[in-house]
């Protein structure tokens, strides 16, 4: 049909000329869906915020929690505010799958739960599974940036991978190495992969943290998830919890002769998570699920597709002397004397950091309890809280000389141009510094108190 | 009768006559007749709107009442027919968006309205909360918190028309963008909103249009002017196709008793100044004032059914200003036409046959 076609007599009745309805958001893809490269569902979901020119919260909050589906849920209780921080945008329950939903239908795509860890939710436990700082690798951002689409990867995420196996090296926090002057107000933080939301650098370049070159196990672990990701497209087709019964079931017989509690000490497991795997009773924590690869020297995928050595010609009957690691030790006291050199480490760099760090702050990028660093390096770990302590302390300190100092200065000024002092009138006097109420408060108690000390 | 008005094509004769007096007057306004002028600007518009063709910003100029605003939602609804027909639902796009510049009185053009219309055209949502990004020395931060600022507004257009796939924008009753502003900065504007955009722009007003987009040499060269022509009374093949819209409007007289004005199409042509849109006009209020009459006709009714000679003398030394103003300006009158036309065409052909 072209326009020629209109016909000698036609009704034109004035309504409205529009298509259908069109989607609620742009039908924006995800990136790099089918490769290890996976964009995660919070990149996803700022990216499709940034196009639409609003903030991500703004657009969850007043567009998808209004469908009913999400209307009921916890989001609206307190959560909401987690949405900037993202973890819940990526974990596989009930309420990520509902706006998972809702996201489909308001941007016509089809593949959003391959953004998320939905996929592995019947393979693999997720108890744990995902970082609760956000990481990246620089080289990487950098590349895509270049292409003009920097966005945060799923691989990312996941906890256990810690370093890039591309460009071998670990993963930095995200954290903003900018002098505090810089720091943007809250109002003007723009939340978008490859931006950092405290002072707006392009690709993070406030960031001081020196890069490290990762450990050969390291970048094994990020290449096995790394494939493991890429498959998320077929996962229904070659993976299932069965599957893993299976590929985990042909390493205990093939290398440890049917004796589970060889494979398991070798990886570092009890015996009973084992037998909880093999009997279906729990999924594979992928952390400990990777040790038993490593230990065994399986890769990941054939493991849990059921088929560990489909492509190993050589592996045949290797026995017990296959789990040895190094010289006489095995695989669990190899990888427990590298996680005490690298706390140790992390423990000396807090102590002589310029800024003094918490000791909970380091136990917390540790991924380690408190109790534990306290009973493996009680002295470092007391100079370190003691270091810190000193330090908050003086700080408070000189906080409260400079509001002092400020409202002082701001009551004479009151005082000399008649104006009573209360807190209204402080606050005006300070002006362009702000105070809370406590402060203010805390001052006038003060100020009356030595006032009528003085009186009397 | 329960009839709306999108069953109006296919109603016979007995069951328009049986409509309600209200019925009848909107069956009559939504009659449209397809005419030669009507199909030669739509022809025109056609291959302009082509997306190899370079031209990006069009404007449809012509007398008031001569049928651009019908021609214009004509379009959009068969390049929407055409676009589902051929490619298949696509759910995320809005290919065609129609807006009319508002006149809300202002002493100065209001971008800011026209951004928030199109956006509500193209069902944008949070319209209220756009923000717009500021890029500098190697930081991306959001301009401070004013919602709905132009720049806003502005920037969330152009991401809008990126990712909704927009193809052509209308913007009818255009004359109201130039009414109080600027001209060199409302052509910026909108130059640029179809260069960042990668749309066609199609503009549609009265001859003062015509200043605005051909006296600005930057735009020249991206734009083009269609002239939507009347029926020139002198010309005996414009009477006639004029005589041919008065009888089939005629035909489809919704009442008993139908006027016989092809009798007298001349003198409807002098008094619709040959704008098929103000004949409409006219025989509209024709056919008010016969149903007030209870279906009597009576040849009076003419008088008040036609403009008053000033108004009609105002609107036709208009007209003629702005004929004599786009003459030579327009798509399809360049150096090759006229005579050099028919002697380059004769050229062609000795050699092509040689």
């Amino acid at each position: 049909m072209s326009i020629l076609d209109i016909p000698d007599i036609f009704f034109e009745t004035g309504n409205p000329v529009c298509l259908p309805k069109p989607t609620l958001l742009y039908a924006t893809k995800p990136y790099g869906v089918g490769t290890w490269k996976n964009e995660s569902l919070k990149s996803y979901v700022s990216r499709l915020a940034h196009v639409h020119r609003v903030s991500p919260s703004i657009l969850i909050t007043n567009v998808l929690l209004q469908h009913p589906k999400l209307q009921n849920q916890n989001w609206k209780n307190g959560r909401r505010s987690h949405i900037n921080n993202n973890i819940d945008l990526i974990t596989s329950g009930s309420i990520n799958r509902n706006f998972i939903d809702v996201l489909e239908e308001a941007t016509a795509q089809k593949n959003l739960n391959l953004c998320t860890m939905i996929p592995l939710s019947n393979i693999l436990s997720t108890y744990r599974l995902l970082s609760i700082r956000d990481r990246h690798c620089p080289k990487c951002l950098q590349e895509d940036i270049e292409q003009g689409c920097g966005y945060s990867y799923l691989l990312w995420s996941i906890k256990c991978v810690t370093a890039c196996h591309i460009h071998r090296l670990k993963l930095v926090n995200i954290k903003c190495g900018a002098d505090e002057n810089n720091y943007l107000p809250l109002s003007r933080r723009k939340l978008l992969p490859g931006i950092c939301a405290t002072c707006g650098s392009i690709g993070y370049r406030c960031q001081t943290e020196t890069l490290k070159e990762a450990r050969e196990d390291e970048v094994w672990k990020a290449k096995q998830i790394a494939e493991l990701v890429s498959l998320f497209p077929q996962i229904d087709k070659h993976f299932s919890k069965d599957r893993t019964i299976t590929g985990l079931t042909d390493i205990i017989n093939r290398i440890a002769e049917g004796i589970v509690w060889v494979v398991a000490s070798a990886a570092g497991l009890s015996k009973s998570v084992l037998w909880n795997w093999l009997e279906g009773k729990t999924l594979p924590s992928l952390d400990l699920l990777l040790n038993v690869c490593f230990a065994t020297k399986v890769p990941l995928v054939p493991l849990l597709q059921g088929k560990p050595f489909e492509n190993d010609s050589i592996i045949k009957n290797k026995g017990r002397k296959y789990l040895l690691w190094g010289r006489g030790n095995s695989f669990a006291k190899f990888s427990r004397e590298i996680a005490r050199q690298q706390r140790e480490t992390l423990l000396l760099e807090a102590l002589n950091a310029e800024t003094p760090v918490s000791l909970s702050s380091v136990c917390l990028d540790m991924n380690v309890s408190r109790r534990v660093i306290v009973e493996q390096f009680p002295t470092l770990a007391h100079e370190v809280a003691l270091r810190f302590h000193e330090y908050q302390t003086s700080q408070v300190r000189i906080r409260e000389c400079w509001v002092r100092n400020l409202c002082d200065n701001a009551a004479y000024k009151l005082i000399s141009i008649g104006k009573p002092i209360s807190r209204s009138n402080i606050r005006h006097a300070i002006y362009p510094h702000t105070l809370s109420d406590y402060d203010i408060q805390r001052f006038l108690k003060k100020w009356k108190m030595e006032k009528m000390g003085m009186k009397s | 009768m329960g009839t709306s008005e999108h069953s109006f094509p296919a109603l016979s004769r007995e069951q328009v006559l049986a409509l309600s007096n209200e019925q009848k007057m909107e069956y009559l306004k939504a009659l449209q007749v397809k005419h030669k002028k009507l199909e030669g600007v739509a022809k025109d518009l056609l291959n302009l709107l082509s997306p190899h063709n370079e031209t990006n910003i069009l404007a449809i100029i012509g007398a008031t009442g001569v049928g651009k605003t019908t021609l214009s939602r004509r379009l959009i609804k068969t390049l929407i027919e055409v676009h589902l027909a051929s490619e298949g639902i696509d759910y995320s796009s809005v290919p065609f968006i129609y807006i009319s510049a508002p006149a809300n009185g202002d002493k100065s053009i209001s971008w800011v309205s026209i951004y928030e219309r199109i956006l509500h055209e193209a069902h944008e949502i949070l319209v209220d909360k756009k923000h717009t990004n500021i890029v500098q020395d190697g930081l991306m931060t959001i301009q401070p918190k004013r919602y709905r600022t132009l720049a806003a507004l502005r920037d969330a257009l152009e991401s809008m028309m990126i990712n909704r796939r927009v193809k052509v924008l209308v913007i009818d009753e255009a004359f109201h963008l130039l009414r109080f502003g600027n001209y060199s900065a409302v052509m910026d504007t909108l130059k640029s909103l179809a260069d960042q955009s990668k749309i066609k722009l199609l503009l549609v007003g009265s001859y003062d249009l015509f200043d605005l987009v051909s006296n600005y040499g930057q735009v020249a060269r991206r734009a083009e002017i269609l002239h939507f022509e009347r029926y020139d009374i002198d010309k005996p093949a414009d009477v006639r196709e004029f005589t041919r819209v008065i009888e089939r409007i005629q035909g489809y007289w919704p009442l008993k008793l139908v006027p016989t004005f092809n009798i007298i199409s001349k003198e409807l042509m002098e008094a619709s100044l040959g704008c098929v849109g103000l004949l409409k006009a006219t025989l509209l209020h024709a056919l008010s004032l016969q149903i007030d009459n209870n279906g009597a006709w009576d040849p009076r009714y003419l008088a008040k059914a036609t403009k008053s000679l000033k108004l009609l003398n105002r609107i036709r030394e208009e007209i003629r200003e702005g004929e004599v103003k786009v003459k030579g300006a327009v798509y399809g009158e360049t150096i090759f036409s006229g005579k050099m036309l028919d002697d380059i065409a004769v050229k062609m052909q000795s050699s092509g046959e040689s």
